[in-house]
């Protein structure tokens, strides 16, 4: 049923043609281009071993503080010479390191998800 | 598309400086593209002149294709994004404070005369889709007439899968609705096929 309406559709606009606009406009489009040059790419994708090094960063900061925290004592007066209240900037670091991995991920995912989608879009349109 | 330079390749001679190739491209895609934004424009001198624009922007960014998707796809989300900002520079600001608003006002907005020609299926289909909402017959014509996927049309109109076909299949049937309103019991030789 749903077949035969789309062919019922497909064969009711075979027969549409497109406009066509003046004949000049080709040569308007060649004239309005002479003399300007393609413009170079933007570089504005990152290179994956910017990004490897952004990931990099905030998960070393974490596993160094865990590291930092669970083998080194902390003094009972929650005091180390040259840094006040250890345990807050630790934790503090630590939210502030997790948030940037998120985003991180966030980001990598929403490239992958467009790239893959992509490249289907390319395999299925010929 | 036998015995016809590919896409790919004339933009890669075109990139590697043989600018005179560039108007094989103009002239393959240009009716479409006329086409596709006079779905939107519908007066012509205008759809001829955002016509030319979108040929020469996608020029000057020819460098930032990279081949992913279908040339044509890539051309027809420029024509697409050219047109709908021209809309949106002509009409007043505050209908548009929204993209739902742009939306709306392209499903409400009924271009084009009631058609006088009926005598054949193709002044027929071609006079329904004018009477059809812009939205509405932009999208029938990327499918029908620029043959392009429902995908590669969520790519150009930049919206859902399911929200395309959602559309097309409303465009349809308000295509046949308009035909049989205009032609009455004649609109049996248009799917007699």
């Amino acid at each position: 049923m749903v077949r035969n309406e789309e062919k019922e559709y497909k064969d009711l606009f075979s027969s549409l043609e497109p406009e066509q606009p003046s004949m000049r406009f080709t040569k308007n489009v060649m004239d309005a281009i002479d003399g300007v040059e393609v413009a170079k790419p933007s570089k504005k994708y990152v290179s994956n071993s910017v990004i490897r090094i952004l990931f990099a960063i905030p998960i070393i900061s974490v596993a160094f503080i865990c590291i930092y925290i669970f083998r080194n004592s902390i003094p009972a007066n929650n005091y180390i010479p040259g840094i006040k209240n250890i345990a807050l900037l630790s934790a503090g670091a630590l939210l502030a390191n997790l948030f940037l991995i998120f985003i991180l991920i966030d980001e990598l995912a929403h490239r992958k998800r467009r790239m893959q989608f992509l490249s289907d879009l390319n395999r299925s349109g010929l | 598309m036998h015995g016809q330079q590919h896409d790919n390749d004339i933009v890669q001679s075109v990139l590697d400086g043989n600018k005179s190739a560039y108007s094989i491209l103009v002239d393959r895609y240009r009716d479409y593209v006329f086409t596709i934004i006079n779905r939107l424009v519908p007066q012509r001198e205008e759809a001829e002149d955002i016509g030319q624009e979108v040929f020469v922007k996608a020029y000057l960014s020819l460098a930032g294709f990279k081949g992913i998707s279908k040339f044509s796809t890539w051309l027809y989300s420029i024509a697409h994004t050219t047109a709908i900002s021209h809309l949106r520079k002509k009409l007043p600001r505050t209908v548009f404070a929204e993209d739902e608003d742009l939306a709306s006002y392209l499903d409400r907005k009924i271009a084009g005369n009631v058609a006088e020609n009926k005598n054949t299926t193709r002044n027929a289909v071609n006079e329904a889709i004018k009477q059809l909402a812009p939205a509405d017959a932009e999208i029938i014509t990327l499918f029908y007439l620029a043959e392009q996927t429902i995908e590669e049309i969520a790519v150009i109109i930049n919206m859902e899968q399911g929200a395309i076909k959602v559309r097309l299949h409303r465009a349809r049937q308000r295509l046949r609705a308009i035909i049989e309103q205009s032609y009455g019991a004649e609109a049996k030789f248009l799917y007699k096929n």
